[in-house]
This record gives C-alpha cells, sequence and structure tokens, in this order.
C-alpha cells in the first residue's frame, strides 16, 4: 500500500474523530429495550422472583410506566426519564483514570484523569504518545480504602443499619490511588541517533529495548474528590441545597404520587367487573393479574433471561390490555405521570450536580523508561465540567501540569555539565459522552512537553550500528544525548463501554512533531482495554 | 407506644445490602395511627411525599408522615429524595420514644427493586 494513502487514510480517521462532537450531540437515543430496568438477567436469580418482576406497584413504578409508554408509540417523550439518568450515572463518568500515564510507553489519553478508582482497575494499552519507543503496558490501580476493606474481609461499599454507625463513612484512604504499570510487549527495535555524552561525536545505533519489565509506579491523591458521591464534602452540599429546595421537591414528589395513583389505584381497588374493592384485595385487577403473572413466570423452565423476558412482557401487554378497559384515558395519565416524573426530575436533577465540582489530584510517580534514566514526576490534575450537568456528565476538561527529574544527575550536555531537571508537561483534555448513557466517549486531547534538558540513551548489550554504516558504538552502559525540543501531542480517541461491565475499550490515534528521542513528525494508533472492579461492585455482583 | 405496623409471618426479612429487600404489606389494628420516614446512613434521604389510598398526607418537619389507617387494606405510596440514587436506605416506622422498627430497605435508583417512589400495604382488621 502506498505511504501517503495510508498517510490520507490516517489524517481522514482523525479528521472524523475531531469534528465527531459536532454531530454526536443531538436527540438522546431511544432506548432499545423497553424492559431494561427491570434487570431480568439479575432478578431471575433473585430469593424473591417473580414477585420482584411482577410486583411493580411496589418494585419499579416508574420502569412500569416506562414501559407502557413504549406500547404507545410515545417513546419520545421518555427519553429523559429519571431512569435513563440514573442508570447512566453509573456508566457515564468520564473522569477515572484507567490506563498509563501520557509519558509512559503505551497509553490511550494525551492527560490523566481526576478521578480515582472504586477498588481495582486493570487496563491494557498499546501505542506511546510521547515515548519513541511503542510498548505495551499492563496498569493495575488500587483504591486504597476499597483494597483495605477487600482484603481485611469487610464490605468494598458499605452499608449499616444502624444511623449512628461511621464505620460505613468513606476515609481519607478512599481518596488514596496506588498504580504499577508493566511492560509486557515483545522487545521493540528502533534507530536512534545523537551525540556521544563523552567524545561529542554524532551517532546513530539500533536499540533493542528491554521486554517484560516494570515500567513505573505512582500514588495519587484526591486532594479535592467532590464526584465522590459518598463524600462528606458532597452530601454536606447536597444537604444544604435540599434544605433550600423542599417545599419544590414536596411540591414536585406529591404531584409525582398523584399522577401514578390515577395509573396504579384503580387496578389495586377494582375487581375485574369494576367492583370497589378494598385496597389490595385479592380478588383486585391487580392482585389477580399478579397471581397469574407469577405462574407464568414460574413456569419458565429452564429459568433464562430471554423465557422471562418474553413470559413477562407477553403478561405485562395483558394487564396493560385490561387497563385500557378499565382507563380509556389511559395514555392520557401515562403522559400526566410523564410530565410529572419530568418535573420531579428537573428538580433533583439540580441536587445530583453538586456532585459535578472540580476535581484536583496530586501524583507523584516513579517511572523507568524504557533505555532511559530512571524519572520521578510530579504532577497536578484538574477536572472541571464546564456546562452544567446532570448525573451524566456531558464534558469533562481536564487539565495536568507536572515536572520530571532524574532520579540522579544526568548528562546534559557533551561538556561534563549534568543536571536532574528532565522535563515540565502541560496537558490538556476534553472527555464528553456521545450518547445519553455514555456507552460511547469522545476524547480529544494536546499534550505539551518542554525538554529542560535533552533527552537521554543508555545503549543497552547488544545495540548494533544502522545497517549500511559502520560507526564505532560507545560500550555498553554509555550514553547518547538526543536533541532537546518540545513535544506537542494531539490526539482523539473513542472509548466504548460495555454497559453495566466496568469494560472500557479506548481507541484512538494521535499526531506527534517528535517524540523523546527522535525528531520528525510521528502518527500513532492507540488501543487498550480496562476493566473496572467498581461497576461490578456496584450491582451488587460482588462482595 | 411501640410499634404498630407487623409484617405477616413468612414476610422477607430486610438486609442492609443490594438489592433492596423486606416486606411490602404489613398488619396493624384498625384506627392505628402510625408514623413513616426514610432512614439512612448519609443522612439525606428524605420523604417528600405521602399518599393514603390516593389522598396526600401531610409531612412533619423532620419529613414524617403521621395517618391514621382505616379498617381494611391501606395503601401508602411515598416519593423520596436523596442526593446518592445508589445508597439503600430504609423506610421505617416511628414507633416513638426515640425507636424505630426497619419496614424494608430501598433505593432512588430506578432499576427493579428500585426508584424515586414506592408503596407498602397495610392491612388494618
Amino acid at each position: 500500500m502506498q505511504p501517503n494513502f495510508v498517510r490520507t487514510v490516517q489524517f481522514a480517521c482523525l479528521g472524523m474523530l475531531l469534528t465527531a462532537p459536532l454531530f454526536g450531540q443531538g436527540a438522546a437515543p431511544v432506548q432499545t429495550d423497553p424492559l431494561a430496568s427491570f434487570d431480568i438477567p439479575t432478578n431471575i436469580n433473585s430469593s424473591d422472583f417473580p414477585n420482584v418482576l411482577t410486583n411493580f406497584a411496589v418494585n419499579g413504578r416508574q420502569q412500569f410506566i416506562d414501559y407502557m409508554a413504549s406500547t404507545m408509540n410515545s417513546q419520545a417523550a421518555f427519553n429523559a426519564t429519571f431512569r435513563n439518568l440514573l442508570q447512566s450515572a453509573e456508566n457515564g463518568r468520564v473522569d477515572e483514570q484507567a490506563g498509563a500515564s501520557a509519558t509512559s510507553g503505551g497509553t490511550a489519553s494525551a492527560a490523566e484523569k481526576a478521578g480515582i478508582s472504586g477498588l481495582v482497575t486493570a487496563a491494557l494499552e498499546s501505542g506511546a504518545l510521547t515515548q519513541t519507543l511503542d510498548q505495551n503496558l499492563f496498569t493495575v490501580r488500587g483504591n486504597a480504602e476499597g483494597l483495605f476493606r477487600f482484603l481485611s474481609g469487610q464490605d468494598v461499599i458499605p452499608m449499616c443499619f444502624n444511623p449512628t454507625d461511621t464505620s460505613c463513612d468513606p476515609s481519607p484512604l478512599n481518596n488514596l490511588e496506588f498504580t504499577a504499570s508493566f511492560d509486557v510487549s515483545k522487545s521493540n527495535t528502533q534507530t536512534v541517533s545523537g551525540q556521544d555524552t563523552s567524545s561529542g561525536t554524532t551517532l546513530a545505533a539500533l536499540l533493542t529495548s528491554d521486554k517484560r519489565q516494570f515500567s513505573s509506579a505512582s500514588a495519587r491523591f484526591a486532594i479535592i474528590n467532590s464526584r465522590d458521591l459518598r463524600s462528606k464534602s458532597y452530601r454536606d452540599a447536597w444537604s444544604a441545597w435540599f434544605s433550600q429546595n423542599y417545599k419544590a421537591l414536596m411540591q414536585a414528589g406529591s404531584d409525582l404520587l398523584a399522577a401514578e395513583d390515577q395509573i396504579f389505584l384503580k387496578i389495586q381497588t377494582e375487581d375485574a367487573n369494576g367492583r370497589a374493592v378494598q385496597p389490595g384485595d385479592s380478588q383486585s385487577v391487580y392482585q389477580v393479574w399478579l397471581r397469574n403473572a407469577n405462574s407464568a413466570l414460574l413456569a419458565v423452565a429452564p429459568r433464562t433471561a430471554g423465557g422471562v423476558r418474553a413470559v413477562l412482557k407477553q403478561q405485562l401487554d395483558l394487564l396493560i390490555a385490561q387497563m385500557r378497559s378499565l382507563h380509556p384515558d389511559l395514555d392520557d395519565r401515562v403522559v400526566a405521570a410523564r410530565s410529572a416524573y419530568s418535573r420531579y426530575y428537573a428538580n433533583t436533577s439540580a441536587g445530583f450536580e453538586l456532585g459535578n465540582q472540580p476535581m484536583l489530584t496530586l501524583e507523584g510517580s516513579y517511572e523507568k523508561p524504557s533505555l532511559q534514566p530512571d524519572l520521578v514526576n510530579a504532577k497536578l490534575v484538574f477536572a472541571w465540567s464546564p456546562k452544567k450537568m446532570g448525573t451524566v456528565n456531558s464534558g469533562t476538561l481536564t487539565v495536568n501540569g507536572g515536572v520530571s527529574i532524574y532520579t540522579s544527575p544526568q548528562p546534559k550536555d557533551t561538556i561534563g555539565n549534568t543536571s536532574r531537571w528532565h522535563d515540565a508537561q502541560f496537558a490538556i483534555q476534553f472527555d464528553r459522552p456521545i450518547d445519553s448513557k455514555a456507552l460511547s466517549t469522545l476524547t480529544i486531547g494536546g499534550y505539551f512537553q518542554y525538554q529542560i534538558s535533552p533527552g537521554l540513551v543508555n545503549i543497552p548489550a547488544g545495540a548494533v550500528s544502522p545497517p549500511g554504516t559502520t560507526i564505532t558504538l560507545p560500550p555498553n552502559g554509555a550514553q547518547i544525548l538526543s536533541q532537546r525540543g518540545t513535544i506537542a501531542v494531539v490526539q482523539a480517541s473513542v472509548t466504548l463501554q460495555l454497559p453495566n461491565s466496568g469494560i472500557r475499550v479506548p481507541i484512538g490515534i494521535s499526531w506527534s512533531n517528535r517524540t523523546e528521542l527522535l525528531t520528525g513528525n510521528e502518527i500513532r494508533g492507540h488501543i487498550g482495554f480496562s476493566f473496572d472492579t467498581h461497576s461490578i461492585l456496584l450491582l451488587g455482583k460482588g462482595k | 407506644m411501640g410499634c404498630k405496623l407487623i409484617a405477616p409471618p413468612g414476610s422477607p426479612t430486610p438486609t442492609p445490602g443490594p438489592p433492596p429487600s423486606g416486606p411490602s404489606t404489613f398488619n396493624t389494628a384498625k384506627d392505628s395511627v402510625i408514623t413513616v420516614f426514610a432512614d439512612s446512613n448519609s443522612g439525606t434521604v428524605h420523604l417528600v411525599a405521602a399518599n393514603l389510598n390516593g389522598v396526600a398526607v401531610l409531612l412533619d418537619a423532620n419529613f414524617k408522615a403521621t395517618f391514621k389507617v382505616s379498617s381494611g387494606g391501606n395503601i401508602l405510596s411515598m416519593t423520596f429524595v436523596g442526593s446518592d440514587p445508589d445508597e439503600i436506605f430504609r423506610i421505617a416506622e416511628d414507633c416513638g420514644d426515640g425507636s424505630s422498627s426497619v419496614l424494608r430497605t430501598w433505593r432512588l435508583k430506578a432499576v427493579v427493586p428500585g426508584g424515586p417512589t414506592t408503596q407498602i400495604t397495610i392491612n388494618a382488621a
């Protein structure tokens, strides 16, 4: 394939990613599965099955109203329901860092995000932004409090019955995260040129990177972490907001109940012939249907999500048909309930927005870049959501600033001067969910690195002169000074998420004016895979 | 005063962690005056509206609903607000003298079982 053609395709991909935000913020997509919020795969294993699914007057009033709305073909009116928005809250965080830092040999993001993991996050990423040698990095992140609770046999997400029990409150350890990255790639070969630090001779060498080695370790502490819904600062802010708005919330809550009762009360206080019965009477339309629906669901064998879903849908449709005969104006009642729900949501969402305050995280890391001297890096990470939001981040702006120093003085020229300073970095990134449930997120970022000292390459064992040259290389352990300069990188990526699984796959492309050791433009692809255990715990699938 | 809402024998017992659990039907004596409220570890969950058989129940300054049940079935529907949709909170009866009894647990997150509203049935005889 022609190199120019490849480059054209690469730029076309970059352009498409950069312009995607212009097209990605349309109306929220229609819910494809109207029974999704019944969470059938989980509830078929409930000790309360099948009642947990059928007794919607108790277990899921809004979920049933949503389903009714889907049957009356007015789904558009329900796009912004509380259910959609709250489900998205779990998936919608775009502020959590999963993989390695931008200065590593394999990364999927130009800037480090400010969010701290809940328990353990693992990520495998390929493709360097600034490093000359590409690596595949496996990164593990662990929350100090989550790990302590897990290892000591406590609930990772604790819940207490006794309101005076403070053991459920997050400790300062909740804001502390540890990270380790390992290079799991095969060795990589690259031609590097520069000056011999002792003689000043210009030379080039064909270098082969180390393989399967430790890459970096870091500790991160969230100085301001108000996006944690369990944090005291968020709860305090929410309580202050509630005390100012409780009257409006009570009105919205009352309107919602009144609208719902218009749908639910009649079937619980009348029998099939329209005669009044005691609320909850066993002959009420609802109780008779409940018994029949439970029998039908218990007869599903084997009890699979698909089988239960089909029977549940059939039973719900039977009840809705009966409700339509009881309520000729059922559709109007559903629309009224939707309207009340919207007002309730509009009132409550303002409180959830308090969770989207700026975040500030301090990070210290020890880095062991391939074929280069070891580094210590200090970085401040700031995250801010610039637009008024609900529980789904419509966008988060992340800014990084940091410096890197060598762990020991290193040559900075060919006349014997040394320095500990390596570089100063600045990165900016914007993450924005493309869809309403944040199942895909677009990221655009820029990274700038001012090299205070020239890059250094440690000549490894086995280094040879490039083919066709007769350059005599300095001995193993000697160093080559690369050309000093500023590194600029722009990156665009899309992160795909498997809902409620904790699995995310970032795919991106970057352009840089140079790399740490080599001048000249580079276009690189980046791909990764990350798994966040916290998402699984929130679903109640783990301890 | 003592607690007045009694779960029928064989009812599920509320447990602290997800998913929400506990009975949704209770027995009591007719004409009992009952007080129900939301209780949470975060302290942010509040009962903001309650209807008894479709009729609004007034809440006091502590967001507690007090009502008198009629003979027969009584459906108490409730709306809650809170700071964290995932938090498992308690729907409790105020039994007086500073004591309370957990009726069932609930969450605001609108995934079955959960949501901003729910109901319990109180059979009074």
